[in-house]
């Protein structure tokens, strides 16, 4: 950027002080290469959120400012569960920053450093939901080129396995469609992390593609698998040479318990040449899962074919096989899936799509205070008017606590044998989520808080939810469906998120 | 596991009781209301099966409900039912497993 005093002489972050009129900064939660990450309240929203902002020193640079505003652009393009969400980005008197879902959780950097060496399932889980993040990256034309253990995110419970991997750090990313049109990743700089390089940036070429990030995220495997990463050196020259012009080693050698098949998996996908590794996210996550012999909790159901693993013991072979439950009377079609968005917001059916994607849902849905389904996605063919007939019943449910509650209801969520349903209300509407009994709950819950909180800026953008959730002119019709949605007394009643006094406790009597 | 054992082991749980699915107190530990959270409690579990009904998704297990101010968990087994009271958290969900595996 130039050298403006204005900038130079920007104020600085500190716990307290508020950006933009939108955030205040709570804490420190770390620092990058380019700059530090803080928690900080989004005012308007009552959430917290995590906002990055570019190092003082680095505030006055073109590159890095370049840099920083390409790792927003980048990553506000994906949708993805597995790509962190961007909610907001600026320039608060100079100050650069991106306001991001706010994570809970760790990275897998911190969490290999823990544990040493990951099991196979765990990996699997991992190879799969970064290979999901990149697809749709990959898709917009958009390679990460720093794919690292740091930039992938375990939210939830690591530990007890059920985590959701979200990638982070776009901010070496860049569209191929620019390669050669951008100088500041081109000027002989090494950009990403030295150990997980391909062998094409360790050359220093700039005409990356996802190719490069995928052998990178098979490093990223390696280590994860044996606590090392495949290419060694004692300077930076000898890794980079390593990485260029040696073999790894069999990963059976290093690990006599793990499959023979690996080393093939790991042959093909550590190549030199890119056009010899595999092509697609897709291909590596599909053959990564082939030779592990499983298919993890949180595999990616890329196909229809393979929408419905959690339903009953078995796969789904016909329509009928495919239910809620074993004994459903709800019956779904395979391969029908079922969307629909009558809200004048086109933001809307993106956020719905994403959150449907999560491994494991079976349906998402927007509902009215007055239950009227507003927009709904569903890979398993859940139909609309499902979503309006379990606000109806949840309304229902929750009158019970009118009597003893005073605040505003933020979430339910429901686990039965076979299946869960999540609540979580935006102001007055519902954001519901059908999933089935393997859906894992933080992963599910996660996932419900960040399209939550997606849902939430766009109805600050519209000005509120009334805004933001209006229904087009053309979709006034109600819903059938349940006992009668449209006529039901309750459907009429109010709010859907009670109003109710607080429980007293003992000691308050 | 007793009910004192249990409300100190979740996180930011005020108060455990121990009831019929009808909604009568057997037991309670810490800062509670036990009648009153047991009787809604009743009231609503029976009609959030309707939800189930609905998915044909089996018995209801456990669940939980936050408000901005307070969030309550209950555990579903049989005829009994665990409750438990508590300030609002991020992980509800891991009180509510925790609940559900410790009862």
């Amino acid at each position: 950027m130039s050298s403006d005093g204005a900038l130079k002489a920007s104020p600085s972050i500190f716990p307290g002080a508020t950006i933009s009129s939108r955030f205040r900064i709570e804490r420190l939660l770390g620092r990058g290469s380019m700059g530090a990450v803080w928690l900080a309240r989004h005012l308007g929203l009552d959430l917290d959120v995590a906002v990055k902002f570019i190092d003082a020193a680095l505030r006055n640079e073109q590159d890095h400012r370049a840099r920083f505003i390409r790792e927003a652009q980048s990553a506000a393009r994906i949708t993805s569960p597995h790509v962190v969400s961007v909610l907001d980005s600026g320039d608060d008197a100079g100050r650069l920053y991106i306001a991001m879902e706010y994570l809970d959780g760790e990275d897998l950097g911190s969490f290999l450093e823990r544990n040493g060496q990951l099991s196979l399932e765990v990996t699997a889980r991992v190879v799969a939901h970064a290979c999901r993040g990149l697809s749709k990256a990959h898709a917009l034309g958009i390679a990460h080129r720093d794919i690292k253990p740091e930039n992938l995110f375990l939210c939830g419970d690591a530990d007890d396995g059920g985590f959701l991997l979200k990638i982070l750090d776009f901010g070496v990313a860049k569209a191929e469609s620019s390669v050669g049109s951008l100088t500041s990743t081109s000027a002989g700089q090494l950009i990403g992390s030295p150990a997980y390089m391909s062998p094409e940036q360790a050359r220093g070429l700039t005409e990356l593609d996802g190719r490069s990030d995928l052998f990178s995220l098979a490093v990223v495997a390696y280590h994860c698998l044996t606590g090392r990463t495949p290419f060694l050196g004692d300077s930076l020259a000898d890794l980079l040479l390593s990485i260029v012009g040696s073999d790894p080693e069999p990963i059976s050698m290093r690990d006599p318990r793990l499959p023979r098949a690996l080393d093939g998996w790991f042959e093909r996908a550590l190549q030199k040449d890119p056009s010899r590794r595999y092509q697609s996210a897709k291909e590596m996550a599909q053959a990564f899962e082939l030779v592990a012999g499983q298919r993890s909790s949180s595999s990616p159901d890329y196909g229809m074919a393979s929408m419905f693993p959690a339903l009953g013991n078995g796969r789904a072979s016909s329509p009928e096989d495919l239910s809620v439950s074993r004994n459903s009377s709800m019956r779904v079609a395979a391969g029908s899936g079922s969307v629909s968005n009558d809200t004048a917001s086109p933001g809307i059916a993106p956020i719905l799509s994403q959150l449907a994607e999560v491994g494991h849902v079976l349906g998402v849905g927007l509902v009215s205070p007055r239950l009227r389904p507003l927009a709904h996605h569903s890979n398993a063919g859940l139909p609309a008017m499902i979503f309006g007939a379990i606000a109806e019943r949840v309304q229902s449910a929750l009158q019970a606590f009118e009597n003893v509650e005073a605040a505003r209801a933020r979430a339910l969520a429901l686990y039965f044998q076979n299946a869960s349903v999540h609540v979580r209300w935006i102001g007055d509407h519902a954001l519901i989520v059908v999933g089935t009994e393997q859906a894992h709950p933080t992963v599910l819950t996660v996932s419900v808080n960040t399209a939550a909180g997606r849902l939430q800026t766009c109805v600050e953008q519209a000005g509120g939810a009334a805004a933001a959730f209006a229904p087009r002119l053309s979709a006034a019709a109600p819903v059938p469906g349940g006992r009668g949605f449209g006529s039901s007394p309750l459907a009429s009643a109010g709010p859907l998120s009670p109003t109710v006094r607080g429980v007293r406790t003992r000691s308050e009597k | 596991m007793d009910l004192e054992a249990i409300c100190r082991s979740l996180k930011s749980v005020q108060g455990v009781a121990r009831g019929s699915e009808s909604g009568e107190v057997f037991a309670a530990a810490g800062q509670i209301d036990a009648d009153t959270v047991c009787a809604v409690a009743a009231v609503t579990a029976t009609a959030l099966l309707e939800v189930g009904e609905l998915l044909s998704a089996g018995p209801l297990e456990r669940w939980y409900f936050a408000t901005e101010e307070a969030t309550y968990y209950a555990s579903e087994r049989g005829f009994l039912r665990v409750v438990a009271v508590g300030e609002p958290v991020r992980n509800a969900e891991s009180n509510c497993k925790s609940l559900h595996a410790a009862r």
